[in-house]
């Protein structure tokens, strides 16, 4: 495995487990006021994948348009 | 030149503990979590650690040394006197391969969530919160190895491409778990939790040439 690889693989991790706590968190929070996650508990996961989408999408076309500068 | 058996080697009797606190906190958190308070894995892992500790300064202060090099054609008249203990070939690849396997690598693996103190999912919308948690924190790992340039735009798509198709078999399983139909969308999340794996394994492996 290749240095850039592993620095993927650490990013990639971490982001995960970044994640990962941040629903953990809101389940302990509703687990501790004994009931499930809401709807509402929900929408802001939701807003924020929708968010990554746009941005990545956004990275893609830019990453598109500087090859094609270069070329 | 003396030597000690493999297993009065202080790197084996170290790695051993390891792997049984390992195991002791797996059994802790696959078998009797819910039974005790949640700091029982924190005090499994803290009793390891002094445990392993302990163990350490007890081979340390019994003299085994763990390794003694001498220099060949040095005085051979003192280092007759003085008598060295060396591992007896302790260091099979294999017996460290298996410590390996269990300490580091399969243990905390089965341990899962509980070993990082994440929450347990225990209903759907907890599971589908983490999966969807999954989905957007590729994303974000995607973009940001694109824009410094780790991986290229092919791969950057293939994410894309894969996470929207998560994201989808995520709506539908929300919508047929409000239906009514709990065990086709508990399905769905699984295969969305597949498909999200084989999209990190292929971003580990990919790099920009």
């Amino acid at each position: 495995m290749s240095e850039q690889n592993i620095n993927l693989a650490v990013m990639l991790l971490l982001g995960l487990t970044r994640k990962a706590g941040e629903v953990s968190a809101s389940i302990l929070k509703a687990r501790g006021e004994g009931r499930d996650l809401t709807d509402a508990e929900l929408q802001p996961l939701l807003a924020e994948d929708d968010l990554q989408a746009a941005m990545l999408e956004e990275a893609i076309e830019r990453s598109k348009l500087r090859l094609a500068d270069s070329t | 030149m003396n030597t000690i058996p493999w297993y009065r080697s202080p790197v084996f009797t170290v790695a051993l503990t390891a792997a049984l606190v390992q195991l002791v906190g797996m059994l802790d958190a696959t078998f009797i979590e819910g039974l005790v308070s949640g700091k029982a894995g924190a005090l499994t892992q803290l009793g390891g650690f002094l445990l392993t500790a302990i163990v350490t300064g007890l081979r340390a202060f019994a003299g085994a040394q763990p390794i003694t090099l001498t220099q060949k054609g040095a005085d051979e008249k003192n280092a007759a006197a003085v008598p060295t203990l060396r591992q007896g070939g302790f260091v099979r690849p294999m017996v460290l391969a298996l410590l390996l396997a269990c300490a580091v690598i399969a243990l905390p693996v089965l341990q899962g969530c509980t070993a990082l103190g994440l929450q347990q999912a225990q209903t759907f919308n907890q599971r589908y919160a983490y999966a969807l948690s999954q989905t957007t924190a590729i994303r974000e790992t995607a973009r940001l190895a694109l824009e410094s340039r780790q991986i290229g735009v092919a791969d950057a798509e293939y994410a894309l491409k894969l996470t929207n198709q998560s994201r989808e078999l995520l709506d539908s399983a929300r919508l047929v778990h409000e239906a009514g139909d709990p065990a086709t969308a508990e399905g769905k999340l699984v295969l969305v939790t597949r498909v999200l794996t084989e999209l990190q394994t292929y971003l580990n492996t990919r790099h920009r040439t």
